[in-house]
């Protein structure tokens, strides 16, 4: 038994280890049967309030109901914590005995957490691994504290931990992030799984990205697939920085070009393209939640127009993410404004935290609105200082009422919600925001934000460029970075943030480093080591067709372009800035419904098949008089060479010498020759292969 | 009409044979009832997109002032006691079947949006995740494997929380258009226009080869998913009672009347035999009750008589059909209307306290649970909140409302989110 007690090192602890104070617990907002803890102890202040409130018996102390309660002597719907015998139980005991302080005078404070063993890998089926927590105090003492710690893993295929601070082998191959929780203190020990044999290492591939990703995989024993081969890359790198399909013209001249640096050179090209600007513009817009209904056309139109000439200009990051953040004026003619409301109403201050949150600092700050961070150090307080931040816009409706115009007030205060007082603004994570009266708050958080040291801002775009062109992030998901969640490769992940904040956050710089990696320009075919990769980039990962993206590609295979009577400049659905116009393909392949920043779902619905099996929209395109396929047919080529151009047009590759012959005993066997290549035609565009991007 | 043993068996069906009850039954309609009735209880969800107001519907106030009562009246029902709006004569009829909850009251403040999202989830809408609908946490619980679609949508969706949410798309409802529409078709269920269904197999072969010479990693996730929604979706194409089912045209053109040939009323027939061939969801969405103007007028002329005719119907027809037992029917929105009537005569949001009715397998019969005070404005006796609601109607599916499944991220979600079923409404 502690000689000095403090109940936030010593009773508190307990109470996160029974559970007591989980969120459907006692640790609820409301707390469960009239007593209230804080979320897993993280106020021991207020929580020794509640319980020397009502629940302890100084004179009688096993008639407290602290004690009582969790060991079943009295009736407790949470039923049995932890019987009479354990140490839990004890230890409470005796400090209910001791006088019950909340510290008693000379007591140390928990002050940290240290997790042992070291990282390592495990090699063995189901190997396991002891681990140790030691809390650290304010005297410098330390403690193992490992029985009453709570540990959770962030992959459990890879690392699970069972009880006895046993962490095991779970069978899947990579790192796991262990979470060690006491006390109201955390600490993450990352550590590997590997049960592949020890490959010969070849020699790594120079450059930032292949040095640090072969690293980790000669770490796991993972075997990368093979490079990617020329049709390979010359799809994929078209569809993820254009989002259009190569012309069979185009893969034909790239595959038998006999250039040493032609992929270098395509990257190049591809890059200055117009329609990396429309994707760019269609990305961010999901992200920003460009919204016909919110913004009205007026507003949507605007944020569209100024969303492509940043790209088309390739704007520097750190300027476009200033020019968001700092907009004033009215919605329908300054884009940027619509980052801050909509025409019902201005955002609120903890509105635009949120987004800001997600969007600029990649930190799912949201979560701490209505509770500290369970997990993490962001306090409720750290959540409102960045909402005071925001404060000072306000609204007012031009004479079309539909449309705002964003100016600044002076300072309105954000209330905390419990103390009910003023928050005071702080950079987050950091210090206060002085202004002048009148200044505005905004332009000094955004220089801050946008500084090249900011911790948040270039990891925050360095990782989704990196997700944009990998389909996973180094963070994942991707605005998620939290101490319980670390990047799979955080060196690489500061290097590409360094590369981008150096280099005045040019993000074509950047994704033209990641494009030339070999890493990128892994095959998406995999071998019997890496099947199951899905973190360590062994292999390209195949990402469904975005709605916008397949409709179009269809419309360019079939040659059968999409009108939009609304929108006549837009001659893609890429380009369409209405969100919701009504178009059936592209709900149905689930175009991002902008109602909160998150991913589009890529998986493939029933829903969808039907429509690939029977859409009219498809069928027109195919039968139409003045399509490619008539064209072809019209054009003399013989049944071989038109299969050729199928493949060529939808997956950007010849047929191989089997596929040709069994298509070609089809087109020979067949009654219509213009119903079988229609039929031909609609297979390659229904086809896995066509509608995913790999 | 028809009656049951206490022991529930449905003997007297038989005898029925070549009567006409409502709207005449064969043997192979009422096996097809048992059949149902075995599977366990279905779904029928009514939602009243825009919040339809108490005062008007199932809680009325004749004694208050007329600036609150209105200008309907209240008229007596098949249930001792229960009074509800003159212009439900429909549903006044059914009304011992009902059970009607008066003193629902949501803790959000009342956006549409976000009170669309709790009403139709049980759960109080947070910024980041989107939580399932009651029908897509049902169809998860059941984890069924078969051809027709455990859970189907009718007429369109009308806010966020209507599908899977966290849960993955998969467990949406398939969306199946507007059977109201003259040669209604479920969009994409048949072949288009020029392609047979011998043309259509002739294509699956040869799709089946671009498929199998695919050689990226077969065991990706996303990629491992296409195959068996394509599976699926041919099942679906190619089982001629998937296609029969959503064949509304299959209905006696004298029960497609009795429903009323109105989106709400074909949706609702729609929902009846969806429910009667296997899909163990249906949701009925149904707008236009945001009368913030134009309250009475829009009541009277637009949105009671279609749907009280449908809802009603819905009733007596599972009801006669020995279906009731095995079917739960929701009608709800996503709250109440102002009791006091605005300068536009019309009604404004009111979250704190408002109806909704549940009937069918596992609630009782002819009963009213809650109340709220002289002008309907606040909860007086018995609240209920909306995850009381959602426990109440999980409970009556026979689902464990405590039963937990995870987000992505691993986020523990129970499948009711702390709220206690109401006994009194429960059978």
């Amino acid at each position: 038994m502690p000689a000095r007690w403090s109940f936030a090192s010593h009773i508190s602890p307990i109470l996160t280890f029974a559970g007591c104070n989980q969120a459907a617990c006692h640790g609820s907002p409301v707390g469960k049967n009239g007593f209230k803890l804080s979320l897993y102890g993280q106020h021991p202040e207020k929580d020794y309030a509640a319980i020397a409130e009502k629940r302890l018996d100084r004179a009688a102390p096993a008639r407290s109901l602290l004690y009582l309660k969790p060991t079943m002597g009295v009736a407790h719907g949470g039923g049995r914590r932890f019987a009479k015998e354990l140490p839990e139980a004890r230890v409470l005991l005796a400090w209910i005995e001791a006088g019950a302080p909340m510290m008693s005078a000379g007591a140390a404070v928990l002050k940290g957490l240290d997790v042992t063993p070291p990282y390592r890998v495990l090699r063995k089926p189901g190997e396991t691994m002891k681990l140790a927590v030691s809390a650290v105090y304010s005297d410098g003492t330390r403690e193992d504290v490992t029985a009453r710690s709570i540990f959770s893993s962030n992959d459990e295929a890879v690392l699970k931990v069972e009880s006895g601070a046993v962490a095991r082998a779970a069978g899947s191959v990579g790192e796991a992030a262990i979470t060690a929780r006491y006390g109201g203190l955390m600490q993450v020990a990352t550590y590997g799984a590997s049960t592949l044999a020890a490959v010969k290492a070849s020699a790594a591939p120079a450059g930032l990205v292949d040095r640090e990703v072969y690293a980790k995989l000669a770490q796991l024993n993972i075997v990368p697939s093979e490079p990617a081969g020329d049709e390979e890359f010359i799809r994929r790198l078209y569809l993820d920085v254009l989002g259009v399909l190569p012309t069979p013209g185009e893969v034909r001249i790239f595959v038998s070009s006999k250039e040493p640096a032609k992929r270098a050179w395509l990257i190049d090209q591809v890059l200055e393209r117009p329609e990396y600007a429309d994707l760019q513009t269609l990305l961010w817009a999901d992200r920003l939640r460009s919204d016909s209904r919110f913004h009205r056309v007026g507003g949507v139109r605007s944020y569209y127009k100024w969303l492509r000439e940043e790209f088309a200009a390739n704007r520097p990051l750190d300027k476009f993410a200033r020019s968001l953040l700092t907009a004033t004026g009215a919605n329908y003619t300054n884009g940027p404004a619509n980052y801050w409301g909509n025409y019902d109403k201005i955002s609120t201050p903890v509105e635009v935290a949120i987004q800001t949150g997600q969007l600029f600092l990649g930190v799912r700050a949201g979560c701490a609105q209505c509770h500290d961070h369970p997990f993490e150090k962001w306090t409720q307080d750290d959540f409102y200082s960045l909402a005071a931040v925001f404060s000072q816009v306000v609204e007012f409706h031009t004479k079309n009422v539909q449309e705002f115009d964003l100016r600044l007030s002076a300072n309105r205060a954000v209330l905390h919600p419990v103390s009910k007082q003023p928050v005071e603004p702080r950079y987050f994570g950091a210090g206060v925001i002085e202004t002048t009266p009148g200044e505005d708050r905004r332009v000094a958080f955004a220089k801050w934000l946008t500084a090249k040291e900011n911790p948040y801002f270039a990891r925050a775009m360095a990782n989704l460029i990196w997700r944009n062109l990998m389909g996973r992030g180094l963070i994942h998901p991707v605005d998620d970075r939290r101490d319980s969640n670390p990047a799979t490769h955080e060196a690489l992940l500061e290097a590409l943030a360094g590369e981008l904040a150096g280099h005045g956050f040019d993000q074509k710089h950047l994704m033209r480093l990641i494009l030339n990696s070999r890493t990128y320009q892994h095959s998406s075919k995999a071998n019997e080591t890496n099947k199951l990769d899905f973190k360590y980039y062994s292999r390209a990962y195949p990402k469904r067709l975005p709605a916008e993206v397949y409709m179009d590609a269809v419309a360019q295979v079939t040659g059968v372009p999409d009108t939009f009577a609304a929108w006549p400049e837009a001659k893609r659905s890429v380009q369409l800035p209405d969100n919701r116009m009504n178009l059936y393909v592209l709900e149905v392949f689930q175009r991002n419904t902008r109602l909160q920043i998150c991913d589009r779902e890529e998986d493939v619905t029933p829903s969808q098949g039907l429509n690939l099996i029977n859409g009219q929209d498809l069928q027109k395109k195919l039968a139409h008089a003045d399509g490619r396929l008539t064209q072809w047919l019209g054009s003399g080529k013989t049944d071989s060479e038109l299969i050729e151009e199928i493949y060529l047009a939808t997956l950007s590759r010849r047929p191989t010498a089997q596929e040709k012959d069994r298509m070609l005993t089809r087109a020979g066997a067949a009654k219509s020759r213009r119903e079988i290549f229609e039929d031909m035609l609609w297979a390659a565009l229904s086809s896995r292969e066509f509608v995913f991007n790999h | 009409m028809l009656h049951r043993d206490c022991d529930g068996a449905r003997r007297r069906d038989f005898l029925r044979l070549g009567m006409l009850g409502f709207a005449g039954r064969s043997l192979p309609e009422l096996l097809a009832a048992q059949e149902a009735a075995k599977r366990g209880k279905s779904l029928i969800f009514l939602w009243l997109g825009g919040g339809a107001g108490q005062l008007d519907t199932y809680d009325m106030k004749p004694d208050s002032a007329s600036d609150i009562r209105g200008e309907f009246k209240p008229i007596s029902t098949s249930a001792d006691g229960i009074q509800m709006c003159e212009l439900m004569p429909h549903t006044a009829r059914v009304a011992n079947r009902l059970t009607i909850l008066r003193s629902l009251t949501s803790a959000d403040l009342g956006s549409h949006e976000r009170s669309s999202r709790y009403l139709q989830t049980g759960v109080l809408p947070v910024p980041n995740m989107d939580f399932a609908s009651f029908g897509s946490m049902y169809t998860k619980m059941l984890g069924l494997k078969q051809a027709m679609p455990p859970f189907v949508g009718v007429q369109r969706p009308i806010e966020r929380g209507y599908g899977g949410g966290f849960l993955g798309p998969q467990y949406d409802p398939f969306l199946a258009g507007d059977p109201n529409e003259k040669e209604y078709r479920v969009r994409d269920l048949l072949p288009p226009e020029g392609v047979s269904l011998d043309r259509l197999e002739r294509r699956r072969e040869i799709l089946d080869e671009f498929n199998r010479t695919w050689r990226a990693v077969e065991s990706d996730a996303k990629v491992a998913g296409y195959a068996p929604a394509l599976e699926q979706a041919y099942r679906m194409v190619f089982t001629p009672e998937v296609r029969d089912a959503f064949d509304i045209e299959k209905e006696p053109a004298k029960l497609r009347d009795a429903y009323g040939r109105t989106q709400v009323g074909q949706g609702l027939l729609l929902a009846r035999r969806l429910v009667e061939r296997g899909v163990k969801a249906v949701s009925v969405w149904m707008g236009g009750w945001d009368t913030h103007a134009d309250n009475f007028k829009s009541l009277r002329e637009k949105l009671m008589p279609p749907m009280d005719q449908g809802f009603g119907n819905l009733i007596a027809d599972l009801d006669d059909r020995g279906l009731l037992d095995s079917t739960l029917v929701v009608q709800v929105g996503e709250f109440g209307r102002t009791p006091r009537v605005n300068k536009s005569a019309g009604r404004d949001h009111w979250p704190k306290a408002f109806s909704a009715v549940l009937a069918g397998g596992g609630v009782k019969r002819g009963v009213i649970v809650g109340a709220t005070d002289a002008n309907a404005s606040e909860v007086k006796d018995r609240p209920i909140t909306v995850e009381d609601f959602s426990a109440t109607i999980f409970t009556a599916l026979g689902v464990n409302i405590n039963a937990v499944n995870h987000t992505a991220e691993g986020r523990p979600i129970s499948v009711v989110n702390g709220g206690k079923p109401v006994r009194e409404a429960l059978a």
